[in-house]
């Protein structure tokens, strides 16, 4: 609840998950606010004549304009919103599943077969993307071509061909239902998350409930799934969270430099570049064949990024999160009363069954005041009182915890500090101690 | 042995380590194909389409082991790759290659510029910003990088070329323009490495350098942006981190004034996780750099992947792609490497005793 509460105190997370849930609700409704009717094809709807190679302005029929071939930007737009949702989405989703099994199963295993697996995880790392893209795309390609199909990647005419001249064999349909960009993209975003997990299962594995677990006579699988794996999801999904913006623009990035794919923002873009970049062209002029598809990729890219950097922040352990924003809304922090340990009687060391005791049962008087004086706030009392204890090395631990709950609640007080590196000193915790009067001179 | 020497060892060691698991996957991705059509993967020129009849795959697959087992069938493979032999392509009617160690120059000179742009600049801004967190400089820094990581790269290339070629026609894409060329060709220009800026130089001819790197200008910036900004990101993230470390204060204490500080200690320190981070996202400046090639029209490696995916199916160019790409990435993460061990001594001294 607390990282709930952190992660809503941000604006930013605020703008991303502002920002996904329109992309969101966009695609959801985008069959109510942008209909298809018999002249559309896939994301793309015909307004014109398609002999028509010049881009119109915004008009009644098309209140974004139109595209070069009289294709509705708005109609694009709205249904290129949907299909990268779900691009995005079953990118995120597979890296996530085949990453969070791969790392707990190398995990899990240790030894060895960690070694191996993760040494292939390190190796997908070397490969880039844009090879996987082409490479697997000629697969397919080899494999139809083997089966006696007909495969163009473009044909001047008709754009990409995949035929049969008789009834494909039941792979062949397969092959050519999958997306080989999806699977290319799950391919190459899992390693992180594969990591990450790796790394968590095995610090678990190494913890008493999982032993126990074991122990009980679960199998390994069960322990994995019952016991690990719901405890190494959360950071897991973050890195997932991030991959739907990313996956999507690079969706687009490949299908706008031609090397495949079927990201409508990327065909718009590739569509109307002619007219941004072809001699005469104009970024303004002609502002909507580039402007919608572009602040679309853009807003997506930049919405899912801040969701999963704020997702981050919010699940990270307190201490480490970093304090640069650029607005910060104040929270409260609730004081809470030093509590007081009482000083239990401590066996002296090298004596057998006699229990010696280093001082009476009750409380110190002195140690007592002190820390009356501190929870009151009366420095001067307290401090006297401490640096009386320090000076004598009486219950130098119990004095220790305390001041470091002391500066923790008034980190500004150099006094504090110094009486701090004081007791550390005497504690024989020199390095601390340094560290103390480094805050010390710092403040003072 | 010099602990360098030992070094470089190591890591050629570590790259040939991954260069056999990465194929190895490479391979058994083919293998999940039929037999008839890897057998593509090896016909001979002007044997494709048509030609390639049933009775000429088998003959493939029997001269090629194309029918053994996985690990046979990739210890065939790579010795064939090691040997050379890296298929025909159809589409570029060429030896897959010679085509790409031939088209390898122009793109290496784009590597090479871009590196030397954004791993310095990273370096310098991720340091300014990281010093002073929240400062004037730091907000400037995170600005601009924020702008960097959320524009994608083709999207800025189309900016760029919208205003500087088209409106102001300050840049143009492309190696060279037509003018040029033409008049380098009758000039007797010698083409010594394949790569236009240096083959200027070593010809002498300055003119000829200053246009060839203005047209380097607009791919070089969209293809650093990007890196720039993460690489800036992760610096001022190991710079928050170091600059309370007890030997600044030590350095401080002694009297070592603040610039000094800042660009001898600190800069030392840092440069071996910022440039760790570089070495890991090889593989996406190597994607990055295909990209802009395309775009921009600088004929690199990445023509061959253009082409084969032109028209006709191509396998052999694009599994010789994949590999060769690879090699490239590695070949880029070992020149990191090796750059920050002759920088950092704690970085040789942990990979010897590890």
């Amino acid at each position: 609840m607390r990282s709930l509460r952190f992660f809503l105190s941000r604006w930013q997370n605020w703008l991303g998950l502002f920002i996904a849930l329109t992309f969101v609700v966009v695609a959801l409704s985008a069959p109510l606010i942008a209909p298809s009717n018999q002249t559309t094809q896939g994301p793309f709807m015909k307004v014109g004549r398609q002999s028509d190679k010049r881009p119109h302005p915004p008009s009644e029929t098309a209140p974004l304009g139109t595209l070069p071939g009289q294709l509705d930007v708005y109609h694009a737009l709205i249904w290129g919103a949907r299909e990268a949702m779900q691009f995005g989405l079953m990118v995120a989703l597979g890296a996530f599943v085949f990453g969070s099994l791969f790392g707990a199963i190398a995990g899990y295993s240790g030894g060895w077969v960690n070694g191996l697996m993760m040494r292939i995880a390190d190796a997908f790392l070397t490969f880039p993307v844009l090879a996987g893209v082409v490479f697997l795309q000629q697969l397919v390609a080899m494999t139809i071509e083997s089966m006696g199909g007909i495969y163009w990647f473009n044909n001047d005419y008709f754009g990409q061909v995949i035929d049969f001249q008789f009834a494909p064999p039941p792979f062949a349909v397969f092959l050519m239902k999958v997306d080989p960009i999806l699977i290319c993209l799950i391919l190459f975003s899992w390693m992180p998350i594969a990591r990450l997990v790796n790394t968590m299962v095995i610090t678990l594995k190494n913890t008493e409930f999982i032993q126990a677990a074991r122990a009980l006579g679960g199998s390994p699988w069960w322990v994995v799934r019952r016991h690990i794996l719901p405890n190494a999801v959360g950071p897991a999904i973050v890195l997932a969270a991030r991959d739907v913006g990313s996956s999507v623009i690079l969706q687009a990035t490949i299908t706008f430099v031609g090397l495949g794919g079927q990201s409508a923002w990327g065909m718009m873009l590739s569509m109307g570049r002619n007219w941004v970049i072809g001699p005469g062209g104009d970024l303004f002029d002609t502002w909507w064949v580039f402007m919608p598809a572009t602040l679309a990729l853009i807003l997506f890219g930049v919405g899912w990024n801040l969701l999963g950097d704020g997702l981050a922040e919010a699940l990270e352990p307190q201490a480490s999160r970093s304090n640069g924003s650029f607005l910060k809304l104040s929270r409260k922090k609730k004081e809470e009363p030093i509590e007081f340990i009482p000083v239990r009687p401590r066996p002296r060391v090298g004596t057998s069954h006699k229990v010696a005791v280093d001082i009476a049962p009750e409380v110190d008087p002195l140690l007592h005041v002190a820390r009356e004086a501190l929870n009151q706030r009366d420095f001067e009392k307290a401090f006297n009182a401490y640096s009386y204890l320090i000076a004598r090395g009486r219950h130098i631990e119990e004095v220790v915890d305390d001041l470091v709950k002391g500066t923790l609640r008034s980190p500004r007080n150099p006094a504090m500090w110094k009486l701090l590196g004081d007791a550390f000193d005497r504690a024989g915790r020199h390095e601390d101690a340094a560290r103390a009067y480094d805050r010390y001179t710092h403040l003072s | 042995m010099p602990p360098l020497l030992q070094f470089i060892i190591r890591r050629l060691f570590y790259a040939l380590v991954s260069l056999i698991v990465i194929t190895m996957v490479l391979y058994a991705g083919v293998m999940l194909t039929p037999p008839e059509a890897r057998a593509r993967l090896y016909l001979p020129p002007g044997k494709g389409g048509e030609r390639a009849t049933e009775a000429f795959i088998n003959v493939l697959i029997e001269k090629y082991h194309l029918s053994d087992p996985y690990l046979v069938q990739y210890g065939y493979w790579a010795r064939g790759m090691l040997t050379g032999s890296w298929g025909y392509s159809p589409t570029l009617r060429a030896d897959v290659l010679t085509s790409l160690l031939q088209r390898t120059p122009p793109t290496l000179e784009l590597a090479f510029y871009s590196l030397l742009l954004l791993i310095p600049l990273g370096l310098i801004n991720g340091l300014a910003a990281g010093w002073r967190p929240g400062g004037l400089s730091d907000g400037v820094f995170r600005s601009l990088a924020f702008l960097g990581t959320s524009t994608p790269p083709f999207i800025l290339s189309m900016v760029l070329l919208s205003f500087l070629y088209v409106k102001l026609g300050w840049l143009q894409p492309g190696r060279l323009d037509v003018t040029t060329e033409i008049q380098l060709s009758r000039s007797g220009f010698v083409e010594y490495t394949g790569a236009l800026t240096l083959d200027c130089l070593l010809n002498g001819r300055f003119d000829v350098f200053l246009v060839a790197l203005k047209h380097l200008v607009m791919p070089v910036v969209t293809l650093s942006l990007f890196h720039w900004a993460t690489l800036g990101l992760i610096t001022r993230a190991t710079v928050m981190a170091e600059r309370n470390k007890e030997y600044i204060t030590a350095a401080r204490a002694r009297g070592v004034n603040e610039t000094r500080l800042v660009w001898r200690h600190a800069l030392r320190a840092i440069l071996a996780p910022s440039l760790t981070a570089i070495a890991l996202s090889a593989a996406s400046i190597m994607t990055g750099l295909f990209v802009v090639e395309i775009i921009f029209g600088l004929t690199g490696v990445s023509e061959v992947i253009v082409v084969s995916m032109r028209s006709d199916p191509d396998a052999p160019a694009a599994l010789g792609f994949a590999v060769y790409s690879v090699l490239m990435v590695l070949g880029l993460m070992f020149t990191l490497d090796v750059i920050q061990a002759i920088l950092d001594p704690r970085v040789r001294e942990e990979v010897l005793k590890s």
